[in-house]
């Protein structure tokens, strides 16, 4: 399979100074339903936007089904699909017009045209208000038919940023499946950006984390969750006796036999070990021995949150990628509730 | 990239900025209200003085018509910077910039719209006009240069709004500045009244003064006739202004589209 995608050493430095993409490089085979994650502000949208002909890049190359961004943008834009993380929709024209005219710059026409704007109407269940002017929709109904004005004209590429970020949870199923039936049965490319983990793990096959600007993981969730180590447990515990951190503790958890990594989090830690189960009766004499009363002991596979956790260093929170005190790898500041 | 599908590009984005301006009645019933208003207002204002030894026979009202034609199509102008710069603040331009459609045809089919607007509004007044009694010497071929003249002056006009805006993508600029440009410019023309009712000064103002050239076209069409030296002089300014302010126009909007 060729690669739809292939960026070499993209670097994209803001007017301000702000270096948002350093030096990044990706390969997404065609057909792949890629996953591009990172806490907020991680340079996700500015890549997209490179990638997308609309920001221009400070250095690297982009090659898109074999356009080269800098000599054929043109051909780029007859390519792809996008939808920008901010909903934009014409709130004076309603949902209908709004496609028929997002066709109509995809150089479609006629009966074709009008076909591909019902299906998607009833796709993303916009039916009912395809007459009323976009402006009256609610902000979950504007985000679906961004998505559909994405994929009117059938992209052999979609870049989507964020495209279920506020909607409810059954809007969020059925776009999911709508997305990956797109994948699967179309063979539709699909880059994606999300906040929900969940997401990712669901409907991607191909995932890279992007954390200030470079690309600090890359796999399928699969992959990513076996790097983590084999499990995790985590320890919430109770205050110290000394007002203290629990970093005596953490030292001695990090010694243990099997302990890739102990992450400090707001309420307790996070030990990262191939066989953690084995660990609990030593864990718990551990704890008890350091004075720290351990409220409760729960043992996880590793999620893409633990991913996250580990590669960013930033926690998920509500499905919010929020950059927290960060958990060092070594000692560990603690962002902390006491 | 074919002629064909740049023109077809040209009348896709003209079309949904027609479909955006009809569809949204209050906007027209406020520039016919404007209009009404305007001509009322000024006619009344300064119905005395067109019992005044030296005016033109005829009434205020036909030299009324040639100013507001103006100050209408310099509000309209706003408008048209208005529409840019919100398509530049939410995403709406960058949507248009990531599909295949020429980078030209985006401000072209904008440009005809407004003409088509300025036009619309030229209808309103001259049409009220008519209503409230106005005659035109010129009959329709002068009606059809008055036309000629709104729309170019509007278009030509409305690069500079367009230039602050694109230059400070803020709407509040540009309606700051236009604002603060519309009422000098209207006062110190030829516009309201006659040169010969102006102070001095102002007499040597008002040459220098586009509106001044723009409603003394207007005027003579509606009032005397056809007078060669008036119309030439009024379409080399709409060329002038057109040369100076969409250059920076484009310049502005090709940095933006990148
Ligand atoms: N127009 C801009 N000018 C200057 N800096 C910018 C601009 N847009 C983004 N940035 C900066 O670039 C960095 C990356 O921003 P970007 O929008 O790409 O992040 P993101 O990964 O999409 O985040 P989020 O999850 O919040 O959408 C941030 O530090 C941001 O402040
Ligand atoms: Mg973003």
């Amino acid at each position: 399979m060729s690669n739809i995608v292939v960026v070499e050493d993209l670097v994209e430095v803001y007017a301000g100074g702000t270096r948002a993409v350093d030096g990044i490089s990706l390969q997404v085979p065609e057909g792949e339903f890629f996953g591009f994650l990172g806490p907020n502000g991680a340079g996700k949208s500015t890549t997209i936007k490179v990638l997308s002909t609309l920001l221009r890049k400070t250095s690297g190359s982009v090659t898109i089904d074999g356009h080269d961004l800098d000599r054929d943008p043109e051909g780029i834009r007859r390519t792809i699909g996008v939808q920008s993380q901010e909903t934009v929709v014409d709130g004076d024209l309603s949902g209908r017009k709004n496609l028929l005219f997002q066709g109509h710059l995809q150089r479609m026409q006629g009966a074709e045209l009008q076909r591909r704007v019902e299906e998607l109407l009833d796709l993303m269940e916009l039916k009912e208000v395809a007459d009323r002017k976009a402006k009256q929709y609610s902000g979950g109904m504007k985000r679906r038919l961004a998505l559909a004005a994405a994929l009117v004209h059938r992209p052999r590429l979609v870049f989507l940023d964020e495209p279920t970020t506020g909607l409810d949870p059954q809007s969020r199923a059925k776009v999911w499946g709508y997305l990956s039936r797109l994948n699967k049965e179309d063979g539709t490319t699909v880059f994606l950006t999300t906040q929900y983990l969940e997401e990712a793990d669901k409907l991607c096959r191909q995932l890279s984390i992007i954390d200030r600007g470079k690309i600090v993981a890359n796999g399928s969730p699969a992959d990513l969750k076996e790097q983590v180590g084999g499990e995790t447990l985590a320890l919430t515990l109770g205050p110290t006796s000394a007002a203290g951190p629990w970093e005596p503790l953490e030292g001695l958890l990090r010694a243990l036999p099997g302990v890739d990594k102990v992450v400090d989090v707001d309420r307790g830690l996070v030990v990262y070990a191939r066989q953690a189960s084995r660990l609990v009766p030593e864990i718990v004499t551990l704890v008890r021995g350091a004075g720290v009363h351990l409220e409760s002991i729960n043992l996880a596979a590793p999620t893409l949150d633990d991913v996250f956790l580990q590669k960013t260093g930033s926690r998920i929170r509500g499905g919010d990628l929020t950059r927290g005190a960060a958990p060092a790898p070594v000692g560990g500041v603690r962002g902390g509730v006491y | 990239m074919s002629a064909v599908q740049s023109l077809r590009d040209v009348w896709y984005v003209f079309g949904r900025a027609q479909a955006k301006f009809w569809g949204s009645p209050i906007r027209i019933f406020f520039q016919l209200f404007g209009a009404l208003m305007f001509l009322v207002l000024f006619t009344q204002l300064f119905s005395k003085l067109a019992d005044l030894p030296g005016f033109p026979t005829v009434g205020y009202l036909e030299i009324a018509v040639g100013g507001i034609l103006f100050l209408n199509t310099l509000n309209s102008t706003m408008q048209s910077a208005n529409a840019i710069v919100d398509e530049l603040n939410t995403g709406y331009l960058a949507n248009l910039l990531v599909t295949p459609v020429q980078r030209g045809a985006i401000l072209l089919g904008r440009v005809l719209s407004d003409g088509v607007r300025y036009a619309c509004q030229t209808s309103i007044v001259l049409g009220i006009a008519w209503l409230l009694g106005a005659t035109f010497a010129t009959g329709v071929p002068g009606v059809l240069l008055i036309y000629l003249i709104v729309v170019g002056f509007g278009v030509a006009w409305s690069g500079l709004t367009m230039t602050v805006g694109l230059a400070t993508k803020s709407n509040e600029t540009v309606s700051v500045v236009g604002t603060l440009l519309t009422f000098p410019l209207m006062f110190t023309s030829t516009a309201l009244l006659p040169a010969a009712f102006l102070p001095a000064w102002m007499q040597a103002v008002t040459r220098y003064n586009p509106i001044s050239y723009m409603s003394d076209a207007a005027r003579t069409l509606m009032v005397s006739g056809f007078d060669g030296a008036v119309l030439l002089q009024a379409f080399a300014v709409i060329g002038m202004i057109l040369a100076l302010t969409w250059s920076s126009t484009l310049w502005l909007f090709r940095r933006v589209v990148g």
